[in-house]
């Protein structure tokens, strides 16, 4: 693949040529600076700095795929999963702690391998009959996912199922394995898909996906790793409103608060709005149950509404509110809100004690 | 996930506008970097959009201002279990500052979670502002409901001198401040080396007012006569709580379930009157000084029965009291959850149940 595709090489050979005039010797070409995937807390730079910009992206695809999958997984819940981790000695390490960073894990350095949450990983070469390929793998305590990925010419594809284990919960996973095709191939061919780790599941739900040249976004227009991130708990959260939604005739409403942010698009809820929900949760026990109402102005789903619904759910766990016992309402039209106001929105909680 | 149609037609449109596009690209490409050297993408990252700086870059940090922090972050580890507890930040602070104190606690054992809004039940803030003492700085930090501040006057030679106690709000853990002098932190007044503390009125905001709808008042609602005594009102945390003089039970029962009573006392006002005076000052001073522990909850119940001439009435009067009281248990450090106020007023006598003018204030500790 030429880094220009779809101009004649000696035209590529200009370009670069021209390009290449303005700088030294560095590692030019696509790729990735060292910052990108430097983590923020206990980074290893000089792990960083044997390997080139493109070999960089590569590993940030990788960690990127296998953290997207982690995130949608219950036990791994960011909001309130805080993991243990080693300073990172190799850059697929740096690549992991980052991506867990990104994805909004609480982080905690230890000096051996303290903690129920410990994150270990690994990296295994292996010749194949399908030549050499990479096993990547992360385990963050018992829960462990792992899969192979080929570098063929300047992009990395998977070239296997991602296989899960330590946990029942992968029906709803998704991968996102849409970052690869990005990057544009020559007909290339992956497998995307998970399954359990020596479980076999007549169930599978397997595909093959065809990368070919006109696939190929332009670095500044492909999936964001903070998308993937975001889109896979957002994921996460519409699921389990679906699958849990409890029997309000069982119940009845004891408290009522209404959350007001300040406008349609803030996820930010400030200190009253937190001070709320502290004082409600401390009359919570065990088998109540929180509704939060936060969509009011359309029948069907609105993106808007929904995440300021999972921004008080995540709040509400972290004041030790169970995921189970609390409740996303599906959307009711209350009143009318144009796209473009921004006043202050209302989100309502309601603390329901069993009948 | 790709999928191919077969589309010829469709295949070649996307063909040329991608041509046209690499050809634009390519073009703007070749101009930046001959321009600008070899700049290399910071991927598809967050920072790349955002200008975050990745990994700690506190190095232009004032010694001055690290020796602030390590001074607050050592109070920080007393009241917080570092292995025990994730602190949350904005992931998009690339303050400095904050950047250093985030290193500085993890290092302590902290967890650290990047949040993108303001979640968490630890969420952590910093306030540094000049006061109007010349030379002198206020730095406070914020997690979750705890303040930690303190004073500090800024020497020339990059180095600074505490000038206030330690101020905490929303905590009574004890806390030892043992400064110890080095060369950016000079220790001029050892008396300054206590705790002390105070109200948290930075963070103690006007909040939306949690209702009570439960079925009972419901119904009460209904069934009593209009010009009766209300059954309920807003506390001083602006939640909705039931007037005791028509029930047995608290508002709160439930979250004392597991809980024993562990004291009681009455704090007695005057006649149509909120003003605490010295002594009661005091008692609540003892109260909170020799029996209270940081996981302990207070439960106020303000009164006021009998015929009043304030306009606010027998319910302003009975919550006015007990708000008076939560007042008085904040400024000594007290967190607002930990107290659960309530009242009981009517025009007439409540009889043994509950004192005519007063604060019943007891004392519960967690069976746990």
């Amino acid at each position: 693949m030429s880094f220009f595709p779809g101009f004649t090489k000696p035209a590529s050979g200009v370009f670069l040529a021209i390009a290449l005039s303005g700088c030294v010797a560095q590692s030019g070409g696509p790729g990735i600076g060292e910052g990108a995937l430097l983590p923020r807390l206990a980074g290893n730079e000089e792990a960083l700095k044997d390997i080139s910009a493109l070999e960089r992206a590569h590993l940030q695809l990788i960690a990127t795929n296998l953290v997207g999958t982690l995130v949608q997984i219950p036990e791994m819940r960011p909001a309130t999963a805080t993991l243990q981790f080693n300073k990172p000695e190799s850059a697929y390490g740096n690549a992991v702690i980052r991506a867990l960073e990104d994805a909004g894990f609480g982080m905690q350095m230890v000096s051996a391998d303290q903690g129920q949450n410990f994150v270990s990983y690994s990296k295994r070469l292996s010749e194949t009959e399908s030549g050499l390929v990479t096993d990547y793998a992360l385990a963050v305590g018992k829960i462990q996912l792992s899969r192979e990925y080929v570098v063929d010419e300047d992009a990395v594809f998977p070239s296997s199922l991602l296989r899960i284990s330590g946990t029942d919960y992968i029906a709803d996973i998704e991968l996102a394995d849409n970052i690869f095709a990005e990057q544009g191939g020559d007909g290339n061919v992956f497998i995307s898909g998970a399954q359990r780790e020596g479980i076999p599941d007549p169930e599978l739900k397997a595909s093959t996906v065809d990368v070919r040249a006109f696939d190929q976004l332009p670095q500044d227009k492909r999936t964001l790793q903070e998308t993937v991130f975001s889109d896979a708990r957002q994921r996460y959260f519409e699921n389990d409103a679906k699958r849990q939604a409890p029997e309000l005739d069982n119940y009845v409403k004891h408290r009522r608060t209404v959350l007001i942010f300040d406008d349609n698009t803030t996820q930010m809820m400030g200190n009253a709005n937190k001070r709320a929900v502290r004082l409600l949760v401390r009359e919570f026990s065990d088998d109540d149950i929180m509704v939060i109402k936060a969509c009011l102005d359309a029948d069907g789903k609105d993106d808007a509404s929904m995440n300021r619904a999972i921004r008080v759910e995540e709040e509400l766990a972290g004041y030790g509110v169970p995921t189970e016992a609390a409740y996303i309402a599906p959307c009711a039209r209350a009143s009318y809100r144009h796209a473009s106001d921004d006043s202050p929105t209302p989100v309502e909680l309601v603390h329901y004690r069993p009948r | 996930m790709t999928q191919h149609s077969g589309d010829r037609a469709l295949y070649r449109a996307v063909c040329a506008h991608r041509a046209f596009y690499r050809l634009s690209t390519a073009s703007l490409l070749t101009a930046a970097l001959a321009l600008s050297g070899c700049a290399i993408s910071e991927g598809y990252g967050p920072d790349r959009l955002r200008g975050v700086s990745a990994g700690p870059s506190a190095e232009s940090l004032s010694e001055a201002d690290r020796a602030m922090f390590d001074d607050l972050s050592g109070i920080v580890a007393q009241i917080f279990e570092p292995l025990n507890t994730t602190l949350q930040i904005n992931r998009d602070n690339a303050d400095r500052r904050m950047q250093y104190f985030v290193d500085t606690l993890a290092d302590k054992g902290f967890g650290i979670q990047r949040v993108s809004a303001d979640q968490g039940a630890n969420y952590l803030s910093y306030t540094r502002k000049n006061t109007e003492q010349p030379d002198e700085v206020h730095l406070s930090v914020a997690i979750g409901a705890v303040l930690v501040g303190r004073d500090y006057r800024q020497l020339n030679d990059d180095a600074v001198s505490p000038n206030s106690v330690v101020r905490l709000a929303g905590t009574r853990i004890p806390v030892a401040v043992s400064d110890t002098s080095s060369r950016r932190f000079k220790v001029e007044d050892p008396s300054l080396s206590e705790a002390q503390y105070v109200a948290s009125l930075g963070l103690d905001e006007a909040s939306p007012v949690i209702s009570l709808i439960t079925p009972e008042l419901v119904s009460n609602v209904s069934n009593r006569a209009a010009n009766g005594p209300s059954l309920q009102a807003l506390n001083s945390s602006q939640v909705e709580v039931n007037n005791l003089f028509y029930g047995s039970e608290s508002t709160f029962a439930s979250v004392l379930d597991d809980y024993q009573r562990i004291d009681r006392q009455v704090i007695v006002f005057g006649n149509d009157s909120m003003v605490l005076g010295n002594t009661n000052k005091l008692l609540i001073e003892q109260f909170v000084d020799s029996k209270l522990k940081d996981s302990d909850v207070i439960s106020l119940v303000g009164c006021s029965n009998g015929p009043t001439a304030l306009e606010i009435g027998n319910e302003g009067l009975a919550l006015g009291r007990a708000q008076r009281v939560t007042q008085a248990l904040m400024s000594r450090g007290v967190a607002r959850h930990q107290v659960l106020d309530e009242g009981c007023w009517a025009p007439t006598n409540v009889g043994d149940r509950f004192p005519s003018r007063g604060v019943v204030m007891e004392l519960w500790r967690s069976n746990t």
